[in-house]
């Protein structure tokens, strides 16, 4: 048209533009060339890794039963919901409308759906019935599934043996923990090819590796024998107002545990309400006490042993003797009076353990104490196992060896104690004590376990034999007679030891203890009662010997032993 | 000149190579949007998208054509009409628009929903073209410059109040290509790229951004802040193009669009789904495309047989440079996430046929470019 056109400057901007283009453009595709070509790998593995997703499939936990099957602890599935802020649209509506069904406050909901997350619990483990309710409210984000949670029928029964798992089925305690592994199982897994809400993909990749559920486990408890055990001591605890206490029952021949009673006890299914962890402690296995005169049968053993004394040998014994300086009684004052090897130990007498240890010497003695096995672990299959202790004879004082003799100045463990009275109670020949009858897994195979075998010759079984009849003779004519089972013979030892007091010198408190062993000819049940800090009595023979005539009582008619002394039964 | 009939031959007045380039452009974005939308839309019509995309592109194509026989230089005496209409589109916009992610840009008709700020965009060049004619290639002083500026500012100030970010970027590259071969002086050029730097800065300090807008320039700054929320959509891209390697996964068959990662797929990350299917060599050619449309957009201007026309041209050109180049650059994290299509191949109507009718006033001038 009619106007003109400078011709030459503005072509050349034009010009300008295009090489502007051109730079900018080269400049897209030098950037596809890094993000395709260089770093392809990488952007490849991110593309991948966002939409194959893997799920684990949880394992079963192992059923835990007693010796006769009963089950003590097993898995059932629960409802569990949880949910995925991004997709839940109005969360302070959706947090009033879930927080009364699933007892909460709807700040602490709300707090749960306002995080940055694509995943929150908001109730574990709840009942069918509540989920039935939150499904029901139909709200768009809310996940529900299936988590195992395990249930103890027995509730207080046992506790201290089965222990329990924690809400992501960890075991933390007891044969929980002892056996995670085997009971736990192994997870399987899914891999799913999925869209970007989550959806699988028809015809997409998809893995499948099926969960190994976990082994089940036998356990040489027998739960009427356990309750029997817990019942019992629970009455002596409440009746000498004691602080806390164990009983083991045990087979002395296979080392097989039929009961291990600790209180002050707690229910497996709230333990997370327990306020004191104290109660936790199993102090059958985890408590160190002085043993008191129990510790006469190991000096007696020893002594008999070592060929120094028969069980008649005459001791003229003083009321009172003075080692190191310090002077010794026995529990009851009298005058000088003649016993001999045997009724030392049947009546308990401190001045006489401590005569016959002077000739038996310290080295001696330390080494019998070691072979009884009283100062390791007995390693029983349980956590939180103590071991006793006795200083190095190297360093024992003037009056150590004396005190050693009766039991003071020695710490030893309730299951130790049992442990080495089921070696003379088994002719001589130690038992490790055994909690586990059988490992089952989960296609039903027995899996090998130690079978107690390692079975360890300690003294002769002359010299086992002999000390039973004294201990025989202890329950018969001694102090141990509150400890009578109707129609059966027993052998035993009470045992009434002071504590050293803590923080300062000197003893506090008593701890009472009875071990024994029936019928004495063939003895097939061993049992030991420990109680500490009873203030209505203090004496072995009052505390704990009843305790052990009811649980043996019950037990050997439990286990069908038949009695041996017929004459006596009414 | 040895023949006047040669020159004036029907067929030489007709650009194959521009017309060729616009044809498979918008008909590769036709299959991409059919390839990125199916199964996109809700009621599972897979093909919902791709018709409406089809007629637009037809349709538009008409127009173009039509547009062609139409004298282009009769328009700078209709400039000021169409800066008008241009400005009374927007104001409705702004009173009376539907809202969609914040922002007022649509009027709906029947089942269309017609984005005026498209249409600014031809509208202000336009307008633009006629108001520089009259400084004849001569822009040498201030005044006049900035002139210009307040002639494009009632426009400008329209759209960002929508607020409309992507289309105000638009029209500002538009207003610079066209200054450029308007004669403005290289000295006048960096002071304005120093006001706009100065202006980002207090965009920012003051806070006159929405949220969102914000967020998006600070992820392109660094993608990893908020890999669940704004980041998510240049990393989602990233992933796509990236795993597309050298020769894509083929078409219909990119994981991240058809499994939903991919945002926006068929709109603003179209490019995604094309560097995902086609690869690097899919993408570098749509890439030369883009570069054989606006280079021959710009030798059409400098075809012009009128400073008119090379303006037009120019400002056409400037425009698709622009959006190509930030709509690429932002689905590989090169610029910033503003919502501007790919112009012929993302979906809408607006936004197409706003370039058909550029395309039919580039034809308009190369048919008459001789004098």
């Amino acid at each position: 048209m009619g106007e003109k056109t400078r011709k030459g400057r503005p072509k050349d901007r034009l010009n300008f533009l295009f090489y502007f283009l051109l730079i900018c453009f080269f400049a897209l595709v030098y950037r596809l060339v890094v993000i395709q070509v260089l770093q392809r790998a990488t952007f490849t593995k991110q593309a991948l890794a966002q939409r194959l997703k893997d799920y684990e499939l949880s394992a079963d936990r192992g059923t835990i039963y007693d010796r006769n099957g009963v089950t003590l602890a097993l898995s059932t599935d629960m409802d569990t919901v949880s949910a995925n802020p991004y997709q839940i649209k109005k969360k302070m509506k959706v947090a009033k409308e879930i927080a009364p069904i699933l007892d909460e406050s709807p700040r602490s909901i709300y707090k749960k759906l306002t995080k940055k997350t694509g995943f929150v619990y908001l109730g574990r483990k709840i009942a069918k019935d509540k989920t039935d309710r939150l499904k029901k409210l139909n709200i768009e984000g809310l996940w529900f599934s299936k988590e195992s949670k395990r249930l103890y029928p027995g509730a207080d029964l046992a506790a201290h043996i089965i222990g329990f798992v924690d809400i992501d089925n960890k075991g933390l305690s007891g044969i929980e923990l002892y056996f995670d592994k085997l009971l736990k199982g192994k997870p399987g897994w899914v891999r799913q090819e999925q869209d970007q809400l989550g959806r699988p993909i028809p015809g997409g990749e998809n893995k499948y590796i099926p969960a190994t559920n976990g082994h089940e486990l036998v356990l040489t408890i027998d739960k009427e024998i356990q309750y029997k055990a817990q019942l019992e001591l629970n009455n002596a605890i409440e009746e000498y107002q004691a602080k806390s206490g164990s009983v083991i029952v045990m087979d002395p021949r296979s080392g097989e545990i039929y009961a291990l009673a600790s209180a002050p006890n707690f229910d497996l299914n709230k333990f997370s309400q327990v306020k004191d962890s104290a109660v936790f402690t199993d102090h059958a296995i985890s408590d160190r006490y002085e043993p008191g005169s129990t510790m006469k049968v190991i000096t007696g053993s020893a002594a008999l042993e070592a060929n120094i004394f028969t069980p008649e040998s005459s001791f003229i014994l003083p009321g009172e003797i003075r080692v190191g300086g310090w002077p010794i009684h026995d529990s009851h004052e009298r005058g000088t009076e003649t016993f001999t090897f045997k009724s030392i130990i049947t009546h308990s007498s401190n001045i006489g353990a401590a005569t016959i240890a002077k000739k038996l010497g310290k080295w001696p003695l330390y080494s019998y104490i070691k072979k009884f096995g009283l100062l390791r672990p007995t390693g029983i299959e349980l956590p939180g196992e103590s071991q006793g202790y006795v200083p190095n004879p190297k360093n024992w004082s003037a009056s150590s060896l004396a005190t050693i003799s009766f039991g003071q100045g020695i710490s030893v463990t309730p299951i130790g104690v049992a442990s080495a009275l089921a070696a003379i109670a088994n002719g001589g020949v130690s038992v490790k004590p055994r909690i586990v009858r059988q490992i089952i897994s989960a296609t039903g195979k027995n899996v090998k376990i130690d079978s107690g075998k390692s079975k360890k010759r300690i003294i002769s079984a002359k010299t086992a034999a002999m000390m039973t009849n004294i201990l025989a003779a202890a329950v018969t004519e001694g102090t141990g007679k509150s400890a009578q089972v109707k129609g059966y013979s027993v052998a035993g030892k009470t045992g009434t030891a002071q504590k050293p007091s803590v923080g300062k010198s000197g003893y506090s408190g008593y701890i009472s203890s009875f071990a024994g062993f029936t019928p004495v000819k063939n003895p097939q049940l061993l049992i030991l009662v420990v109680i500490d800090e009873p203030k209505k009595a203090i004496y072995g023979s009052v505390v704990a010997g009843p305790v052990f005539s009811k649980v043996a009582d019950f037990a050997l008619h439990r286990l069908k032993i038949l009695p041996d002394q017929p004459g006596e039964v009414n | 000149m040895n023949s006047v009939i040669d020159k004036h031959s029907k067929w030489r007045r007709i650009d194959p190579g521009i017309i060729g380039v616009i044809m498979l452009l918008a008909g590769f974005g036709v299959l991409m949007v059919y390839a990125a939308s199916s199964g996109a839309d809700k009621s599972g019509n897979s093909v919902f998208f791709v018709k409406r995309q089809l007629i637009w592109a037809s349709g538009g194509f008409i127009i173009a054509i039509a547009i062609a026989f139409y004298n282009y230089s009769r328009l700078k005496y209709y400039a000021s009409v169409i800066y008008v209409l241009n400005i009374v589109f927007l104001l409705g916009i702004v009173i009376f628009g539907k809202t969609a992610l914040g922002a007022q840009r649509w009027f709906s008709i029947g089942i269309f929903h017609f984005q005026p700020s498209e249409f600014a965009k031809i509208a202000i060049i336009i307008s633009l073209a006629a108001f520089l004619a009259n400084y004849k290639g001569n822009l040498l002083d201030g005044k006049k410059l900035f002139m210009s500026f307040l002639y494009i500012l009632p426009v400008l100030i329209l759209i960002i109040i929508q607020p409309d970010l992507g289309t105000a970027m638009v029209i500002l590259a538009i207003t610079l290509g066209m200054l450029i071969p308007a004669g403005i002086r290289i000295k006048h050029l960096f002071i304005l790229l120093l006001i706009g730097i100065l202006l980002m800065s207090a965009v920012f300090q003051f806070h006159i951004l929405k949220d969102y807008q914000a967020k998006r320039l600070m992820v392109f700054i660094n993608p990893n802040i908020d890999p669940q929320g704004s980041g998510y959509n240049l990393r989602q891209s990233m992933i796509a193009i990236g795993s597309g390697k050298l020769t894509g996964k083929g078409l219909m068959s990119g994981t991240q669009s058809r499994l939903n990662f991919l945002p926006e797929r068929h709109t603003d990350f179209i490019f995604s789904v094309i560097g995902e299917e086609f690869g690097f060599i899919g993408g570098g050619l749509l890439i030369f495309g883009f570069f054989l449309l606006i280079s021959r957009t710009l030798s059409i201007g400098y075809k012009s047989r009128n400073y008119f026309g090379l303006l037009l041209a120019s400002g056409i050109a400037s425009m698709w440079f622009f959006q190509a180049l930030i709509n690429i650059g932002m689905t590989i994290g090169i610029a910033p996430i503003t919502g501007i299509p790919l112009p012929f191949i993302s979906y809408g109507g607006s936004a197409m046929i706003t370039n058909m009718l550029a395309f039919g006033i580039l034809l308009s001038i190369y048919a008459r470019r001789f004098r």
